[in-house]
């Protein structure tokens, strides 16, 4: 009797500690909204983790040196939301929103970046995600109109 | 003078120099205004402001949703918190946050806000969603800090604005320069164009004014060689008529005292004679109407005519001359085998009589299209000046020399067939002096020949004449491909006789051998034995 009240003990241990993880890992990070079709999905921090996984090297006006941004290509998220329209409007934590054109991920390898130099982002910096376009590769992206499109604390890409 | 004949070329270069100047100069300020305007464009950095103002009005809103009769969860609270923070945190990096803390430099409200943010963050990590009063201490907290970050973003829009303000006049006076540089590299252009259009007139008419006098001058030097060449002309008749009656005289008995003296005679009359014509030969070189004579030859003509030329003036010199052939020379060349002999024999001639040789040998070959004749000797005594041979000691008038007239002749010779003239030694050190000069071989083919003569000894003497050429001789039965007819001239009938030979032969050419009353008959009449010469020079013609 008492060897089953233990073990029952543990197991509740076990799950009251690993819970909070679980439902973290479930959470949505990102939410997708395709408005041609109607159709939503909810990307949990695994979800996002899952697709493949891209770098990239490059200098803005919010960063003090070269930094590597990793996280999935822009791309690569906008595929799960399917083919069709023609801009994405990206929308941040605080509701603050752009309109970014969809040719913009395919023309540029713009990162969902999760992580600066292998550091992950804290809601308190540009968490969850920060999207980041390859500047430094680019001149021509050296400019305020793209400045505006690097929305950080994302959390919902609406396709249009 | 000298600087004003640069002067053309130091206006040109500044001209250049400053055009490229102004032009380099306008590209970098261009580039540079266009980094500053990118820099400049205050979106991000009044924004950022602005975003950090609205976010603490946000939080706070959020502290007091209560006081609206609305509900707020402590998750609301701490998005809310950690929002703002992100916020400050874009104070603390990157160009826009350098930017931003020079606005904040003195008063140092987002120090103050963050070291607050941090003093109230356990406050805020733990707060309940039902602790009003936490909630109002937190809301109170914060209350100063809106009115202090409003003015932030109001200095940081009025400081953006002054800044695109001095950028925009900056932009101005570049642009400003720009235009005054350019007006000032267009008229200093237009007044460099001008300068030398009227160089140009100038130059033009120093041109017009030399090509007068050079035409002057050519026309002087023509009368000149035309002079010179008449005079030789006539002098050498009288000269050959004294050689002759020397020869008659030499004929008659005389002592030997006599006969010494007019060999003596006999000697500077030869050797005055050969100036006259290298003479003619100099003055003809001049003659615009100077031509060369190439057509085909027989090396072996050439080579055998050499020692019956040069033989005489090399037994005059006491010395030994020998022509050889060095290797395989073709049998048929073509070029101006006249020419060629003289520059030959002239420098031969240079060496036995003037340079004091004592043994001469003129080796003759012909090599990738050359015809090379390399005139070795072997001294003894006397000197020979290579820069008399290049053409070096013939610069003034004042040091032309009768020696240089023969070398000169030869050179000039050599040039005029594309040849040239080098000298060096052997091994065994002796001087050799080459005159290399291209030559092209004629292709051995066999001359189809229909032979119609009268007489058996005309026949053999005819085919020895022309025993250098490969000949086939055809029959009558296949004479209609013949492409020369050769028939004795001067016999009976001998209309008839061409007009049935045209009509047998149609494609061929007709010759006539002896001597013709109707020599325009035929295409060609030489008279064997001699006219040898002509007559081969004309088959080498058909040749080809």
């Amino acid at each position: 009797m008492t060897r089953v009240l233990k073990t029952a003990a543990a197991v509740c241990f076990v799950l009251a500690t690993a819970m909070p993880q679980l439902v973290m890992a479930q959470e949505t990070m990102l939410k997708l909204v395709n408005t041609l079709t109607g159709e939503e999905t909810a990307l949990s921090e695994a979800d996002v983790l899952a697709l493949p996984q891209a770098a990239i090297n490059t200098e803005n006006e919010f960063v003090d040196a070269m930094t590597s941004f990793e996280g999935p290509l822009g791309r690569e998220v906008l595929a799960l939301l399917g083919e069709g329209g023609s801009t994405v409007v990206l929308t941040a934590v605080n509701d603050y929103a752009v309109e970014v054109p969809v040719a913009d991920f395919a023309n540029y390898d713009v990162v969902f970046a999760l992580s600066a130099d292998g550091e992950r982002f804290s809601r308190r910096d540009k968490g969850p995600i920060w999207v980041v376009y390859p500047m430094s590769d680019h001149q021509e992206l050296q400019d305020p109109v793209y400045n505006s499109r690097l929305i950080w604390q994302l959390v919902k890409v609406e396709l249009k | 003078m000298g600087w004003k004949l640069q002067l053309p070329k130091f206006l040109f270069g500044g001209v250049v120099t400053v055009a490229v100047t102004i032009a380099g100069f306008g590209f970098v300020t261009f580039s540079q205004n266009i980094d500053a305007m990118r820099e400049a464009s205050q979106e991000n950095i009044s924004w950022s402001a602005a975003q950090l103002e609205k976010e603490l009005m946000r939080f706070r809103d959020s502290l007091r949703a209560s006081d609206a009769g609305l509900t707020t969860s402590s998750a609301d609270i701490n998005q809310r918190f950690d929002v703002l923070w992100s916020r400050i945190a874009i104070f603390q990096r990157g160009k826009v946050g350098d930017r931003l803390r020079e606005y904040d430099l003195e008063i140092n409200t987002i120090g103050r806000l963050f070291e607050e943010m941090k003093a109230m963050e356990s406050l805020v990590v733990s707060i309940s969603s039902y602790d009003f009063a936490t909630m109002s201490k937190i809301h109170q907290a914060f209350y100063p800090f809106s009115g202090e970050l409003s003015e932030l973003s109001r200095r940081v829009t009025v400081g953006e604005e002054q800044k695109a303000a001095v950028f925009r006049a900056h932009m101005r006076e570049a642009a400003n320069f720009a235009l005054y540089a350019s007006i000032s590299t267009v008229l200093l252009v237009m007044m460099a164009m001008g300068y030398f259009v009227l160089d140009g007139q100038r130059f033009r008419k120093l041109a017009e004014q030399n090509m007068v006098l050079a035409e002057r001058f050519k026309q002087a030097s023509l009368v000149k060689s035309r002079f010179l060449t008449m005079m030789s002309h006539e002098l050498r008749t009288p000269m050959n008529g004294v050689l002759g009656l020397l020869a008659v005289a030499r004929q008659s008995n005389m002592t030997p005292s006599q006969r010494k003296i007019l060999t003596q005679v006999d000697r500077s009359s030869n050797r005055m004679l050969g100036m006259l014509t290298d003479i003619l030969d100099f003055a003809a070189l001049d003659n615009a109407q100077f031509g060369l004579d190439n057509k085909p030859f027989f090396s072996q003509d050439l080579i055998s005519a050499l020692p019956d030329l040069l033989g005489p003036v090399a037994d005059q010199a006491k010395a030994k001359f020998k022509v050889e052939v060095v290797g395989e020379v073709p049998t048929r060349l073509c070029g101006d085998a006249t020419r060629l002999r003289r520059s030959y024999a002239l420098l031969v001639t240079y060496f036995l009589e003037t340079a004091g040789a004592r043994e001469i040998e003129l080796r003759i070959s012909y090599e990738d299209n050359h015809l090379i004749g390399r005139i070795v000797v072997d001294y003894l005594d006397g000197g020979w000046s290579p820069d008399l041979i290049s053409g070096e000691r013939e610069e003034s008038a004042d040091s032309f020399a009768s020696e240089v007239l023969g070398p000169a002749v030869a050179r000039a010779l050599v040039d005029k067939m594309s040849g040239e003239i080098r000298h060096g030694k052997t091994e065994d050190g002796k001087i050799v002096l080459t005159i290399d000069v291209p030559v092209q071989a004629q292709k051995e083919r066999n001359l189809k020949v229909l032979l119609k003569m009268q007489s058996a000894p005309m026949e053999m003497v005819f085919k020895s004449a022309v025993s250098d050429f490969h000949i086939d001789y055809l029959s009558q039965n296949d004479s209609s491909c013949a492409e020369i007819v050769m028939m004795e001239s001067g016999m009976a009938n001998e209309e008839e006789r061409v007009s049935n030979a045209r009509k047998n032969c149609p494609e061929a050419l007709v010759f006539g051998i002896g001597r013709s009353y109707l020599p325009a008959l035929y295409d060609f009449v030489a008279e064997i034995p001699l006219e040898v010469d002509s007559l081969k020079n004309k088959i080498s013609e058909v040749l080809g």
